[in-house]
């Protein structure tokens, strides 16, 4: 077991913090962390980071204590945080240098090839570097030195869906070579695509924790359809599917578990258009929590 | 201690620390020029500015000595070597520790295999060694400058007893600093006290200083502990610069253990 949580407990007030929080990472698994903003996320990861003290129950990595035990537990950790932030006046190769100096040389060609992946030239202040440029530049200084375990708190933000798709390769190609990851996101897509266990938090309590196909069944998905004409939509509709909205040529079908069923009757109607619609992290919670807000 | 740290801070605050220091030097070295042995009448002669012996005293200015030590203990040592090294040094202290916590910019060297402690030492040592320089830099000119335009005049054991005893003070309001930058992660906490409390100690050691209504003051501020002209003039102060010490030490350990402890937001 990579990365365990045993009854962490830590208040800040006002509903605020992470509740009796237990789970665990086995090596070589990515878990995704979702939850809305305030849910908790960045907390969790700042204990396993050892930055704060959790008020009860305490967190492990590769059973080393991530309190007291924190500078060996960095070893073996490459960290983004939620907020990147850099030294005054620093320039983005002296990020990487200082980087280097404190882990100990990154091996060369790795280092290369993230820049040359993130299409990012480190040269420069960071104070003149656009957002997505820091975070590419917090990404490399965290996967450079080629660690055991990752620990990404929202490591997409501010990156361009191109970037995105990048960094979601860098993560598969990181899981094949064995490495663990906790990769926090409140975007569903995003965690679907990298990770093979979710967990969902919500008001600083784990409501969920599935594997990825299984909340993959479990999900409702939105198709937008349109049809030539009024005659043609009502014949779908005869299929049995119920409309979750319904305008004079388009209708909004919600399909949970297997599409096969649902393709086999869209190929028997006549469809003029068909569209996905991606749904809110709002909307999933309240599919899989029933109406309370998350 | 972490080099590449201690390295970064050199990078981030060299201009600061060097801005102030030259100041120092400059105003120490127009002080030391206008000394006039042959005339040594210089309070009358502040006198025939019409200002008053109290604001006078209030800012330091405490002549009763003809000696060139006393002369620069009266007119150094009493407002620009205490004033100037507390803002360079309240500064420094904050931006050092709350500020890097607050921006998160700490992040980078404490997610890093470096102990928190070690961190925080970096940082103590830092201020330290900014604490010392205007002391030492000041002791190194005096005795140049005194060597070169005054050959023989300058008291050198009452000088160095002097810059001793200043050196003690710079690092104990350092230690204030340090200790609530590490305390606060927020900076507006940190600035409020670590440089109020400083700033509050030299208000109320001038008070105390100019009128006897409020003398009690001095009781106040650790401001009262350094004493320039007593200590030029041999009176035992020894015991007053190691409390001073003392208690800046234990304030940079009081530092480290509460930083060691606290939350970071990072």
């Amino acid at each position: 077991m990579d990365i365990e949580l045993r009854a962490l407990t830590k208040r800040y007030g006002e509903g605020k913090g992470v509740f009796d929080l237990s789970f665990s990472v086995d090596a070589g698994e990515a878990f995704g962390f979702i939850g809305p903003n305030g849910a908790g996320k960045t907390t969790a990861i700042r204990h396993l980071m050892g930055f704060l003290n959790p008020d009860s129950g305490s967190c492990s990595i590769r059973g080393l204590d991530c309190r007291h035990q924190a500078a060996r537990v960095h070893e073996l950790l490459g960290y983004v945080p939620g907020e990147m932030a850099f030294f005054d006046g620093i320039r983005g190769e002296e990020h990487l240098k200082l980087c280097e100096r404190l882990r100990g040389p990154a091996p060369a060609p790795r280092k290369a090839s993230l820049l040359e992946r993130f299409e990012l030239d480190p040269t420069g202040p960071v104070r003149r570097m656009s957002k997505g440029m820091k975070q590419k530049l917090g990404l490399v200084a965290a996967f450079m030195h080629d660690p055991q375990i990752y620990l990404l708190d929202e490591p997409t933000s501010g990156l361009d869906p191109l970037m995105q798709q990048r960094f979601v390769d860098l993560v598969q190609e990181e899981k094949r070579r064995g490495k663990t990851l906790l990769i926090s996101s409140h975007s569903f897509e995003e965690i679907e695509k990298t990770c093979g266990r979710v967990g969902i938090l919500r008001r600083g309590e784990l409501v969920a924790d599935q594997h990825i196909h299984q909340l993959r069944q479990a999900r409702r998905r939105v198709y937008s359809l349109t049809f030539p004409d009024e005659q043609r939509l009502h014949a779908f509709l005869e299929e049995g599917y119920a409309p979750l909205h319904q305008s004079s040529l388009s209708v909004d079908i919600a399909v949970v578990g297997p599409l096969a069923p649902f393709l086999a009757a869209l190929a028997r109607h006549q469809v003029a258009g068909l569209e996905v619609r991606t749904q809110r992290l709002e909307e999933v919670f309240m599919q899989f929590y029933g109406g309370a807000q998350p | 201690m972490s080099k590449a740290l201690f390295m970064r801070n050199l990078r981030a605050h060299w201009r600061l620390v060097l801005i102030f220091t030259l100041v120092l030097a400059m105003y120490f070295l127009i002080i030391l020029g206008m000394f006039d042995p042959l005339s040594p009448d210089i309070m009358g002669q502040l006198a025939a500015f019409k200002l008053s012996p109290a604001l006078l005293a209030a800012f330091g200015f405490d002549t009763t000595t003809t000696e060139l030590a006393g002369f620069l203990a009266g007119y150094f040592y009493g407002m620009l070597m205490i004033a100037l090294p507390l803002v360079m040094l309240v500064m420094l202290g904050n931006k050092l520790v709350a500020q890097t916590v607050e921006r998160g910019s700490l992040a980078t060297v404490l997610a890093a295999p470096l102990t928190r402690l070690r961190v925080a030492r970096t940082q103590a040592l830092f201020l330290l060694c900014c604490a010392l320089l205007p002391a030492l830099l000041i002791t190194a000119l005096g005795l140049l400058g005194a060597g070169l335009l005054f050959p023989g005049q300058l008291d050198v054991p009452a000088f160095l007893r002097l810059n001793a005893a200043t050196l003690c003070l710079h690092l104990f309001i350092s230690g204030i600093a340090f200790v609530f930058s590490c305390l606060f992660s927020d900076t507006r906490w940190s600035q409020a006290l670590g440089a109020g409390l400083p700033v509050f100690f030299l208000l109320a050691q001038m008070l105390a200083k100019s009128g006897s209504r409020v003398a009690w003051l001095r009781f106040l501020t650790p401001y009262t502990l350094f004493a320039p002209m007593d200590i030029v003039r041999g009176q035992p102060q020894a015991l007053q610069a190691l409390a001073l010490l003392l208690g800046g030490l234990a304030l940079y350990g009081l530092g480290l253990a509460v930083f060691n402890k606290k939350d970071l937001p990072l």
